[in-house]
């Protein structure tokens, strides 16, 4: 344990040159400590050694620059885009903020005045049969409305539906929270963050002691 | 005489030779990558870092001041990238961002597809991601690239002696848990 950790201080450079010169005739004359020195040296090579063959067979490499290059090309066409990103849709919303009320109820107000005209020169149009005739008909559709929705709350209340509602309703729950996630995750929003930006964060949750 | 060929390349960029940046990522992509696998543990992330050093590189060659090795800048440049990366990837597990679906990907995607290879890699990861990460960047960076504790100093920062401590540190993690593995 002791030749172990002497092989390893060795190793460190954390010998002292007294130690280190004793250290190395001991490594001359030993075959015990010389047999173990070479066994760590080749354990702690094996990764290196990994390492190399990986990288001689790997077609990676080969194809790292192309994909290097075409990230800078993609870059470079949208350079200016992350800057105005949020300017251009917050502009949208702002405009149609301002210009919309206006010309929105404008529009509403013209066609109201227009139907209710349409409708004044019809009704003065139709006699008094055809008006009761019309007026049967609306009672009957809202009977027929009545009949309808004592139906569905019989179905709403049938515990069956009521199940396969209350499962439909926690999916689309589900949905919105994995959207949300999704969203999230799409955006990358951390994946984002400028170094200074992502040092900041980590250090103030280091320092909240809630990493 | 490598800092003469890389400071050529540099001023061959600088005069408008781009393929001159093709014959700089060609010599160190491969160390960059695996300084980033090393300090990250799976392909995706390091595939992430290695591209993001590539384009500072690129952006940032022209400003490159020839007072320290080109190596030695881009291994500043590799290790504060990949810290943030480590650091990015705490604040997702934080805030849920981050699943075991995830990691399953990042598993599954890999530098190589043959599966002894995969497997020794996987171990390797392994093994170094039980270093703190400060022991594992010093393990990384005086092992696996042979920096002197000069170099590694002028790339992270810390005194010598620290480092000298943490490669220790690092040397007797590592050593054990592998011959725990060959036992």
């Amino acid at each position: 344990m002791k030749t172990n950790e002497d092989i390893l201080r060795y190793l460190s450079g954390l010998m002292s040159e007294v130690e280190k010169e004793k250290f190395e005739l001991e490594l001359n004359h030993s075959e015990v400590l010389k047999k173990e020195f070479e066994k760590q040296i080749s354990l702690l090579n094996k990764a290196k050694v990994l390492e190399e063959d990986l990288s001689a067979n790997s077609p990676y490499f080969n194809n790292l620059l192309p994909k290097v290059r075409q990230r800078m090309e993609k870059k470079k066409r949208f350079g200016l885009y992350p800057r105005f990103a949020f300017a251009l849709p917050i502009a949208a919303v702002i405009a149609y903020f301002i210009i919309n009320p206006f010309s929105h109820n404008s529009s509403i107000q013209n066609t109201e005045i227009q139907q209710s005209q349409e409708l004044r020169q019809t009704v003065a149009q139709i006699n008094d049969e055809t008006k009761a005739d019309i007026l049967k008909d609306i009672m009957d559709t809202e009977n027929s409305a009545e009949n309808r929705n004592a139906l569905s709350s019989a179905a709403v209340s049938d515990s069956e539906n009521s199940e396969i509602l209350d499962n439909k309703v926690a999916d689309a729950l589900f949905d919105s929270e994995e959207a949300k996630v999704s969203y999230l995750e799409n955006e990358d929003l951390v994946g984002s963050l400028s170094g200074e930006e992502t040092e900041n964060i980590y250090s103030t949750l280091l320092h909240k002691k809630i990493l | 005489m490598v800092e003469d060929k890389d400071f050529e390349y540099v001023r061959q960029f600088i005069d408008g030779n781009e393929n001159a940046f093709n014959l700089l990522v060609q010599k160190y992509q491969q160390r960059i990558y695996w300084h980033a696998r090393r300090m990250l543990g799976n392909h995706m992330d390091a595939d992430e870092v290695t591209q993001e050093v590539l384009i500072v590189l690129y952006n940032k060659l022209k400003s490159f001041n020839f007072k320290s090795s080109l190596y030695t800048w881009i291994f500043k440049i590799t290790a504060n990238r990949s810290i943030n990366q480590i650091n990015k990837r705490k604040i997702k597990r934080f805030l849920f961002l981050e699943d075991t679906d995830y990691d399953t990907l990042m598993a599954n995607e890999d530098l190589v597809s043959e599966i002894d290879n995969k497997e020794k890699l996987q171990h390797l990861d392994k093994v170094l991601q039980e270093l703190p990460v400060k022991q594992r960047e010093v393990f990384s960076l005086r092992h696996f690239d042979e920096l002197s504790y000069e170099e590694i100093s002028e790339i992270t920062g810390k005194t010598v002696g620290g480092l000298k401590a943490n490669y220790f540190h690092a040397l007797k993690k590592v050593t054990e848990l592998m011959s725990k593995d060959e036992n």
